[in-house]
């Protein structure tokens, strides 16, 4: 047996070196959409009936070395659009850009008899999700809005944490454990009023990407998963729009060419104005009253992007977002006024140059900027005949600034290797909390020093296919964390593996080492902006993950569908927690005159393991996707439940996702998701007592009680109609179709005993947030 | 809705004017109410248990243990705790043992502790039964009795406040290497002030003096502590501030004097307790109980009470009173 395996090795290794003995001849360029010449990621790029081939990089761009040959057949391949064939003469070195057709989803029927090679059984990657943004726009949404991490939530190995929230708990890892990025930037909050909406415009986005384990080398600083989104370019072709109206908000999107359309710009707004609408109803209302409330809540973002070719080689883009949440109340009379309120927001800025240094070796250099503040503040003004008499305010805050310089090379030597290369400098300050208390009172400055720290990462991969049947993703990271008197090194070793037993069947299996140098800390696990962002200190270290998964892969062309099965265990050290009793906001003592933060807090461990189930179909009249999931997860921390293991709030046994897409017509889409999820760990008293003077709180162990499970089902219809000058959609859904009362929390409550007239009894009442919600909104594009 | 769908499916635009009594009838239905009780079924059950409080220490006059019994959530709204009167509720070191009596008055067990002398350094076992509910718990009384070394007193000015002085007042002590320790800290200042008396009683002395008691306060991280990481060091306790502004009377007359009361410290009293471990966890997760906080992870208190709750714990007390 052992005999025979070590002679087909031979014979494999033979024929491998036979191949590479041949003559070879590079052939690169960029693939691009025709018409607004946007650039395409993950293009396949093949020939056919042969073993070679690549997929474009992030910019677009491919180098594929093959043997010479008078005439072979070329592929490009991307789901969502028509694959283009090309016969050429691989006779020298040549450069070849292509450009791929949009695919409309019912002629997408008639030319899926042409078989694609996005497979994912094709593919070394495993525990990689990909959402085509085009899908996205037709899955239903909460209030019409369309939301990437929500539409990521649906799948398996992600879970969403409480009803409407877009958190994202990813093979048992916290809403922190996510490395969001957007054009390489770092994204610290990804959500608008309070958690319900991302901070991402679905039109200004190109690609989204979630990776989930079997982690390339050049990701790192998150545990659990990266979720890397791309803004669109811009079209080079001629001035477009997009936008919407909808209940919540609106927004634009305008895209164009411009420098003789050697560059494109792009951008993207979005605000809500549901506090312009209720302004006059307010208004109203108080008419006659002393006291004037005005409450105000609005979020807005802007993506704005452009990009410039300064010739054939070198590429130059700059990229930012900037979003805000402000909510705020006013009351007001003759005699005072207080005004209070929350604010948050992100600001992210990407200046890269993309340069073409040969054939076969790509380079981009980004300079990122990421900032992320929230705010509480208060002010209270006594006034007398018009004149402020006394004055009090209060001003909390939290900061995170990142400059980041980040090198990455993506160099092709030969026909079985591609590498990536590269590394990236973030230096991080952290203001944790700032009080800030001046009036009437004694002035107060508490402020946790700034913390300033440098995150490093130096890393090399290698997508390599030894034999024909076997490709592996060798990398490794080496990464590094300076605090004021300590460095933290931590090597990465990543490993995955794809072995094709049989026809568009592979067997995979990952290792990934990661290390995550920021934490949250968060009270209601709901994404609150009071989360607090905190850096690996010389007394905090640095949360460490192991995973290994194993899957198996299998494309079917009739259905066109992949079908993936995948098991996962991963352990967690060093993962942070508040303390029992502990909060954001613990100025405690008459003296305090600094916060540590690190006293509140308290490191454990934790694992999770489990297996996920996938269904999908990506394009065709009929598209959508079943994703199952059955997971394990539990935390041991010495200072939390007396230190025995409990398992975390958003562990979850079950967890199911059905979506369907239905192109009835060219003016008519339907579409659907139902998702089933078991309830939450929670922790719950179960009784009361007496003791040295104190009636305190019975608990059993800590989150023991389960909520009750989530289900809901989501229902939209869309009609599309082409006018003269533009395309129009109207949208009109269901959010939770069948009024399920989801559980949003729980609260003890007194109540009279049916049984017993006169008794007063406690119950368990839960509180629901959204009950069936109908939303209409409105669609353009020019 | 059977006649509104096939008109949604051919697009017939017509269809729209049958959506606003379709998402009236949708939206009514979902705006039925969203807070729900849930069935006594879901609910987690339990039953009442033994509460038992009793902290032993060696410098303590009297052996005390409360008893009451905890009550399921679940059940009756109201609750006042319940003492059991009519429990057996026993003491021993291993070597003998007595049998505390109920006292009504102080609806508490008590007993001198000269009939049964709690020693430093030794293990004692504390078992308690209603007839019906038993539990037992055990505790070693800590062997050091850890006085406050010195301490530290400074006072400054107030401005704008004549007379008026701020002192900062801070305790040392010395851990003893090699065991775990576990302290919790008390103290009060005896404040001594003139009270004004212009027209004293022949025979009086001219000048009475108040006396007060300030207790040295402290959020519960400066004054319970442990030597974790800090085994054979040198404590601190919290730097105690306190503000004495007196009272100023005006001359009553011309040539008469000014009365200003002059506070001031006259006697500090600190107290260094070494707590055994279970009465340090016990207390650490009593004082940071904020159950009420819905932003705060509630706070399990741990229980040494075996089938029980509560705490069963020992301390010794070192003392420093320096008259000033």
């Amino acid at each position: 047996m052992h005999r025979s395996i070590y002679v087909i090795f031979f014979i494999a290794t033979l024929k491998c070196l036979s191949a590479e003995a041949q003559e070879k001849i590079t052939l690169n360029g960029f693939v691009r959409e025709t018409g607004s010449l946007e650039l395409l990621p993950g293009v396949a790029v093949f020939l056919e009936d042969s073993p070679y081939g690549t997929a474009t990089n992030n910019y677009g761009f491919y180098s594929l070395t093959v043997p010479r040959s008078d005439s072979a057949i070329v592929h490009f391949s991307f789901v969502g659009y028509e694959r283009t064939t090309l016969v050429v003469s691989l006779l020298a070195d040549m450069k070849m850009d292509v450009s791929l057709s949009p695919q409309d989803a019912l002629e997408a029927v008639v030319v899926s008899e042409k078989k694609q090679r996005d497979k994912i059984s094709e593919s070394v990657q495993m525990s990689r999700v990909e959402v085509p943004i085009g899908q996205i726009k037709k899955i239903p949404a909460f209030f019409g809005e369309k939301d990437v991490l929500k539409v990521l939530q649906l799948m398996p190995g992600v879970q969403k944490g409480t009803e409407g929230q877009t958190g994202l708990y990813v093979r048992g890892g916290g809403p922190d454990q996510n490395l969001i990025i957007l054009d390489d930037a770092t994204v610290y909050n990804a959500s608008h009023l309070f958690g319900f909406f991302s901070v991402f415009n679905s039109d200004a986005l190109k690609s989204v990407e979630l990776v989930k384990g079997g982690f390339p080398a050049r990701y790192g600083g998150r545990l659990s998963s990266v979720v890397e989104m791309n803004m669109k370019e811009g079209s080079k072709e001629k001035l477009h729009g997009e936008g919407g109206i909808g209940l919540i908000s609106s927004r634009l999107t305008l895209e164009g060419p411009w420098g003789k359309k050697k560059g494109s710009f792009l951008v993207s707004g979005r605000r809500t104005y549901i506090d312009v609408l209720a302004a006059p109803l307010i208004a109203r209302q108080q008419a006659g009253s002393n006291e004037k409330v005005r409450p105000g809540y609005h979020f807005y973002d802007l993506n704005a992007k452009m990009n410039y070719d300064l010739d054939e080689r070198n590429k130059l883009y700059v990229s930012g977002y900037f979003g805000q949440d402000r909510f705020s109340v006013r009351v007001r009379s003759a005699y005072d006024q207080n005004t209070s309120g929350l604010r948050w927001g992100n600001a992210t800025t990407t200046l890269r140059w993309n340069r073409l240094i040969s054939q076969k070796l790509f380079a981009n250099t980004s300079l990122i900027y990421s900032h992320f503040n929230f705010n509480v503040f208060s002010n209270q003004q006594e006034r007398y005949n018009g004149q402020v008499t006394d004055e009090f305010s209060l001003e909390y805050s939290s900061r995170i600034r990142d400059f980041s310089l980040k090198a990455d090379f993506d160099y092709y030597p030969d026909t079985r290797h591609a590498l990536k290369f590269g590394l990236q400098a973030t230096a991080h300050r952290f203001t944790p909390s700032a009080l800030v208390v001046t009036g009437n009172f004694e002035d107060t400055d508490i402020r946790a020093k700034p913390v300033q720290s440098l995150e490093t990462g130096l890393y090399v991969e290698d997508t390599w296919q030894p034999v024909n049947n076997l490709r592996t993703n060798i990398g490794f990271r080496l990464s590094a964390f300076q605090t004021a008197s300590k460095t933290y090194w931590r090597p990465e070793p990543r490993l995955s593996a794809a072995l094709k037993l049989a026809t568009d069947f592979s067997v995979k299996a990952s290792y990934a080492q990661m290390n995550q140098y920021v934490h949250l800390l968060s009270n209601t696990g709901l994404g609150l902006p009071t989360d607090l962002w905190v850096p690996t200190t010389d007394k905090v270290a640095p949360q460490q993950s192991g995973q290994v998964a194993i899957g198996l892969a299998k494309d079917l062309n009739r259905p066109d569908l992949s079908i993936s099965l995948e098991g996962y265990y991963k352990d967690m050290r060093n993962i942070i927690s508040y303390k029992e009793g502990a909060s954001f906001l613990s100025i405690e003592g008459e003296n305090a005159n600094e916060i540590d933060w690190e006293e509140n807090i308290t490191a454990g461990k934790g694992w999770s393991y489990g297996a996920e189930f996938l269904v999908q179909k990506k394009t065709g009249r009929w598209s959508g996707w079943v994703g199952y999931t059955l997971s394990w997860t539990q935390w041991q921390f010495p200072e939390l439940n007396f230190g025995k293991t409990f398992y975390p709030r958003y562990d979850r046994r079950h967890d199911l996702s059905v979506v369907g897409i239905f192109e009835v017509n060219k003016r008519i889409t339907l579409s659907g998701t139902w998702v089933y999820g078991t309830g939450n760990a929670m922790t719950l008293p179960i009784g009361r007592y007496t003791v040295f003077g104190s009636t305190v709180s019975e608990y059993d162990q800590k989150n023991a009680f389960r909520a009750e499970p989530y289900h809901r089902m989501d229902l939209a219809i869309q009609f599309h109609k082409k006018k003269k000058r533009h395309e129009r959609t109207w949208e009109i859904g269901l959010y939770n179709t069948y009024n399920r009362k989801n559980p949003f929390f729980y609260a003890i409550d007194s109540k009279e005993d049916p049984a017993n007239s006169g008794q007063q009894v406690n119950v368990l009442t839960r509180y629901s947030l959204f009950p069936v919600l109908p939303s209409v909104s409105y669609n353009f594009k020019f | 809705m059977k006649r509104i769908l096939p008109y949604f499916l051919s697009g017939k635009t017509s269809a729209l004017i049958a959506l606003p009594a379709f998402f009236c009838s949708l939206w009514l239905m979902g705006c039925e109410t969203l807070v729900d009780d849930l069935d006594r079924s879901r609910l987690p059950t339990s039953t009442s248990k033994l509460v038992v409080e009793c902290l032993l220490s060696p410098q303590s006059d009297v052996i005390r243990v409360v008893v009451t019994e905890s009550q399921p959530l679940f059940g009756p709204a109201s609750y006042s705790p319940t003492f059991i009167a009519r429990a057996s509720v026993v003491l021993s070191d291993g070597e003998k043992e007595i049998a505390i009596p109920y006292v009504d008055s102080t609806f508490t067990y008590t007993v001198d502790s000269g009939r049964f002398p709690i020693e430093a350094g030794k293990k004692y076992r504390l078992s308690v039964s209603d007839g019906v509910r038993s539990v037992t718990a055990s505790c070693v009384v800590p062997r050091e009795v850890i006085a406050p070394r010195d301490y530290e007193l400074d006072s400054l000015p107030v401005s704008d406040n004549p007379g008026a002085r701020r002192f900062r007042l801070q305790f040392r002590w010395d851990d003893p290497p090699g065991i775990k320790n576990y302290y919790s800290v008390f103290g009060y200042a005896t404040i001594r002030e003139a009270v004004y008396n212009p027209d004293p009683p022949a025979g009086e002395p001219d000048t009475n003096y108040h006396y007060r008691q300030h207790i040295l306060q402290h959020d519960v991280r400066g004054i319970l502590v442990s030597d974790r990481n800090l085994d054979g060091t040198t404590f601190r306790s919290p730097r105690y501030e306190l503000s004495l502004y007196g009272y100023h009377v005006n001359p009553s007359g011309p040539g008469e004097p000014a009365f200003f009361s002059h506070p001031t410290i006259a006697r500090i009293h600190y107290e260094v307790r070494n707590l055994d471990e279970n009465y340090y966890r016990f207390y650490y997760a009593y004082n940071n109980a904020d159950n009420d906080n819905p932003f705060v992870e509630p706070t399990l208190i741990p229980s040494n009470i075996e089938g029980g709750l509560g705490c069963f714990g020992a301390y010794t007390t070192g003392v420093l009173d320096v008259e000033l």
